[in-house]
């Protein structure tokens, strides 16, 4: 198998959580797809620096969270920062069921490292290599995001 | 009590775990597929180019193309004291969905042609291989747009330098560019590497004035963003290669140029730094 293919059956493999990922920074869908885009073409031109072939999850993972970061701080500067409300502004398409739903109604700080916790299996210190955050601040935002989502699904009951 | 809750939130997220919206995953399979085979200097997002019996067409040209033909195409656009670039060979097709031209120059030396020599080989096996690689990339029926030409950036006294760039225009737009150098006192052929005193950390010293002007530029401007961030960002630029482009600007200062995608996100493009720190200077070996 050539770098291509196996990089081809890597994204793939992943696409589903890069999806989440994607969605619970920018929450909209069409910057999603260019975020995916764009981090998959810098991925693959970066493919010779992950040393360790195991970690391309990781790997992509946080090259995708800088191409969404990258992207809200432009939209941010473009809206006017106190007029800012990614729900009403964006779009998030999901099925009527599940922990998404919950996961939705979180603020964009809480949401990256919901989905990536629950969803994605990763450590606290995984987590704050991919957004870039301190493992505290992790921690304290899964500490938020836990408050919040036990009161959403309750009130859901 | 942290424990059962967690246990039951990823129970919950199972639930949706496999979720992705179809235009989600059709454009994740677009991408993919229109990828480039890997190769030193990756043209893309491929937005699946040409028409390959065209380009197979054209390979067989290029070699084709006799002498005369070649020197009659040419112009000879460089005023210099030793060197001159002129086109060689050249091939151009246009169609409804194509735009090609190729330029390949071929560098001429009035006393000592070694370095000329020397520099025409590399850069026709340079063209060639763009070619080759280019050509396994094309898939049938797809817009494309390739321009392959040539600059002669400086041609002083001492310096004689080509840039071959090549632009490819398919999906996005991405400019590849390659610097030949001539010394033109002795007619060598120059490197980065050759430039420097022995004993010189070139490489550490020139990458540390391009994260000070990065820094600069970043302050400046907003929305400019380089890889520059430092934490465990395998992708983040750190040193320039051993040979890395450059050239000499008008002002005799050393210019580093950088490709798309190798120091920053796709929206930066190109881009060039200028250095001025006195000790890359004062370690020449070679002056401008």
């Amino acid at each position: 198998m050539d770098t291509r293919e196996w990089f081809a059956e890597q994204v793939k493999q992943y696409e589903a959580g890069m999806y989440r990922l994607a969605m619970s920074i920018l929450y909209h869908e069409e910057d999603a797809r260019d975020a995916a885009q764009e981090a998959i073409c810098i991925a693959y031109q970066k493919i010779d620096t992950l040393r360790d072939k195991e970690r391309f999850r990781p790997w992509i993972m946080r090259i995708l969270a800088n191409e969404c970061y990258r992207i809200l701080r432009q939209k941010k500067r473009v809206i006017v920062t106190e007029e800012w409300d990614d729900k009403t502004t964006g779009i998030w398409e999901m099925p009527d069921q599940g922990l998404l739903q919950a996961v939705r109604m979180l603020s964009e700080e809480m949401r990256a490292v919901v989905i990536l916790f629950y969803y994605e299996g990763f450590s606290i210190k995984e987590i704050a290599g991919i957004l870039k955050l301190s493992e505290g601040n992790v921690k304290t935002r899964l500490f938020r995001a836990r408050k919040h989502l036990k009161e959403i699904l309750l009130e859901d009951e | 009590m942290n424990d059962r809750l967690d246990e039951s939130l990823r129970k919950m997220a199972q639930a949706d775990m496999d979720y992705v919206p179809q235009s989600f995953s059709d454009r994740i399979d677009q991408v993919l597929q229109e990828l480039p085979q890997k190769r030193k200097k990756v043209f893309f997002p491929v937005k699946a180019a040409g028409i390959a019996a065209a380009v197979i067409g054209f390979l067989v040209l290029l070699p084709n193309l006799s002498m005369e033909t070649a020197y009659a195409m040419s112009h000879i656009p460089v005023i210099g004291h030793f060197f001159e670039a002129v086109t060689f060979r050249s091939y151009e097709e246009q169609s409804e969905k194509k735009d090609i031209t190729i330029q390949i120059p071929e560098i001429i030396g009035e006393d000592d042609t070694e370095g000329a020599q020397q520099v025409n080989a590399q850069v026709e096996s340079y063209i060639n291989e763009l070619m080759q690689e280019f050509h396994e990339d094309m898939q049938e029926d797809n817009y494309l747009d390739v321009h392959v030409g040539y600059e002669v950036v400086t041609n002083t006294e001492k310096w004689f330098t080509l840039d071959v760039k090549a632009e490819i225009i398919m999906a996005s737009y991405s400019n590849v560019r390659k610097y030949y150098h001539i010394y033109v006192p002795t007619g060598q052929v120059m490197e980065l590497s050759d430039l420097f005193l022995e004993g010189f950390d070139y490489r550490q010293a020139i990458s540390a004035e391009i994260k000070e002007q990065m820094i600069a530029n970043m302050e400046k401007n907003p929305d400019l963003e380089y890889w520059l961030d430092g934490e465990n960002i395998d992708e983040d630029f750190e040193l320039i290669e051993e040979n890395h482009n450059f050239y000499f600007n008008e002002d005799g200062k050393l210019v580093i140029p950088f490709d798309k995608y190798e120091v920053g996100p796709g929206s930066i493009g190109n881009q060039e730094f200028v250095l001025e720190s006195a000790i890359i200077y004062d370690n020449l070996q070679y002056q401008p």
